[in-house]
This record gives structure tokens, sequence and C-alpha cells, in this order.
């Protein structure tokens, strides 16, 4: 199961989804170098989406008063190029075992022997790495992605936000606005693909084993 | 039940059903880790060697990036570009 059927309203938890959360991001042309802000382009954007996810951990929620949340979003199109997600979008949140099916047939065909024999080799892996497609549910409104209507949303690592909110922790208010909670399952797997996200070791690393 | 236990009795469950109890020996499996690698040995139930079963690595040796890098092949998300 992917969500709790009851949710827990005593707590936040990494993982949940939240309503009513304003998400804010500055938008710079260049780095400030000088004192002030006079000659440099500028602004913040300010929005607030239908639902958030706290990417939080659960120990460190309400620490100085403050939460990061990521807006839940549409799935990309691009997702339903690979059958093997079509079946299950929740599957991108876990090791692929299979490589061909962590990228789109077309792109499977595409290759030719060799290069498919040493696709193979690459072994198991997960794929779209800064997603985390959270599973269809009954209180999430339909939308369409080409032909077909889901209640599919996700979350891109990519942004995350922090918000200040001094009641944050224990608040009536904030506990409502709870709307859907990961099982334990679920909020260990996304968990375990955002360590992945971020401790991908890079060619540098690699290269030299670090 | 471990899996050394399991072993034994496989071996005996498998003389008795051959009828060959009096002839065929008991043997256990070891796993022993050496180095990089873990050596699965065949000994008999009173520890003495018969052979060498296996070699595998020991994948608690891989220091964290090694683990990582095994999680680390080429990137797939161009082919999800919109």
């Amino acid at each position: 199961m992917f969500y709790e059927e009851d949710l827990d309203r005593t707590e936040l938890r990494f993982g949940d989804v939240l309503r009513g959360f304003i998400i804010t991001y500055p938008v710079v042309d260049r780095p400030v170098m000088d004192v002030g802000l006079d000659g440099y382009e500028y602004k913040i954007d300010i929005s607030v989406p239908a639902y958030v996810a706290v990417m939080t951990p659960c120990c460190s929620i309400g620490r100085e008063e403050t939460i990061c949340l990521s807006p839940l979003t549409t799935i990309k199109d691009s997702f339903l190029n690979n059958p093997h997600f079509q079946e299950d979008m929740t599957r991108i949140n876990r090791i692929v075992k299979r490589p061909r099916d962590r990228i789109p047939t077309r792109a499977w065909e595409a290759k030719s022997p060799e290069e498919q024999a040493a696709f193979e080799l690459t072994g198991e892996n997960y794929t779209n790495l800064e997603y985390f497609v959270y599973d269809e549910h009954d209180s999430l409104p339909l939308y369409q992605v080409r032909d077909l209507e889901v209640r599919y949303r996700m979350v891109d690592f990519k942004r995350i936000h922090k918000v200040s909110c001094p009641n944050i922790k224990g608040s009536a208010e904030v506990l409502e606005s709870k709307f859907l909670q990961l099982t334990d399952e679920t909020r260990t797997e996304l968990q375990k693909k955002i360590v992945n996200y971020y401790s991908r070791p890079s060619t540098e690393e690699l290269a030299l084993r670090l | 039940m471990n899996e050394q236990d399991a072993d034994t009795r496989w071996n005996l469950y498998i003389s008795n059903v051959a009828g060959t109890s009096s002839e065929v020996k008991s043997y256990k499996l070891v796993k022993c880790p050496f180095e990089r690698f873990v050596i699965t040995v065949r000994l008999t139930t009173d520890n003495k060697f018969v052979a060498i079963e296996g070699v595998s690595i020991n994948k608690d040796f891989l220091s964290y990036a090694e683990r990582s890098s095994k999680l680390s092949g080429p990137d797939v998300d161009k082919y999800y570009e919109e």
C-alpha cells in the first residue's frame, strides 16, 4: 500500500502531502557581488501549489521553525514512452532490475546489438533519479496525460524549498493541512531514492575511487 | 535452523532416501571471508576439508563509494527530456 488509510494527526512525517503552503524562490540573473542590489535584475516568485510534499526528515521537522517542501506536480509525458512505467508509474521510485526497462522502448530499439549488450551489462539501477512518483489516490484530481486520465503526482528533488513556520510543530492548523501520508514502506523508498540522488559519485570520484 | 544445519539435514535425508546412509558422508558448507572475497568451503561434519565450493565478492568489504558506484550506470534522463 502506498498511502496510510488513517492519517496520523499528531505530527508531520517525511513525505507527507500537505495543502495550503506558499512556495517562494528568488530569481537572479547573476551573483550579487556588490553591496546592495542596485544594477542587478532579480525577482522573487511566489506560488501556492495545490499540494506539497514534506522533504525534511521526520526527526528534523520543526527545528528552528522551518520545514522543507516540494510541490507535487503532474508527471512527465515522456514517462509514458516506457511501457514498464506505463503499467505502474511508481516503478520509477525503485531500482529497476532489467537495464532495458529503464529506458523507453524506442530508445532501446534504436541501439545497435553491441550497444544493447553493453547497456545490459550496466546492471540494476534507479532511473529518473530526481523524481519520486506519488501513486494515484481517489482524493487527487484527475488530469490528462496524452490520451490517459491519471491521478499520479511527482516530486522533483531539484525543487525543494524552505518554509519558515513558527507553528510547524504540533499546531492544529498545520496538522489539519495534512492531506495524505505515506506508509512506512513507501517512506523508506522515498528516503532511499533521495539518498541515491545526493550520494551519486561524480565521474572524478569514480575515477579516483574516492 | 541455520544454513549448516539445513545442509547436514539435507545430506542425511538424501542418504536415507537413497538407502546408502552407511556409504554417504554428511557435509556442511562454511563461508570464510578472505580479504575481498568470501570462499565457500565444503567440510565434513567433523570439520575436515573436502573442497572449495565457490568464491564470491565480499560485499561488506566494498567501500561506500564502491557500493554507490554499483548503482551509477549511465544517466538515462536524456531519454525522458520534453
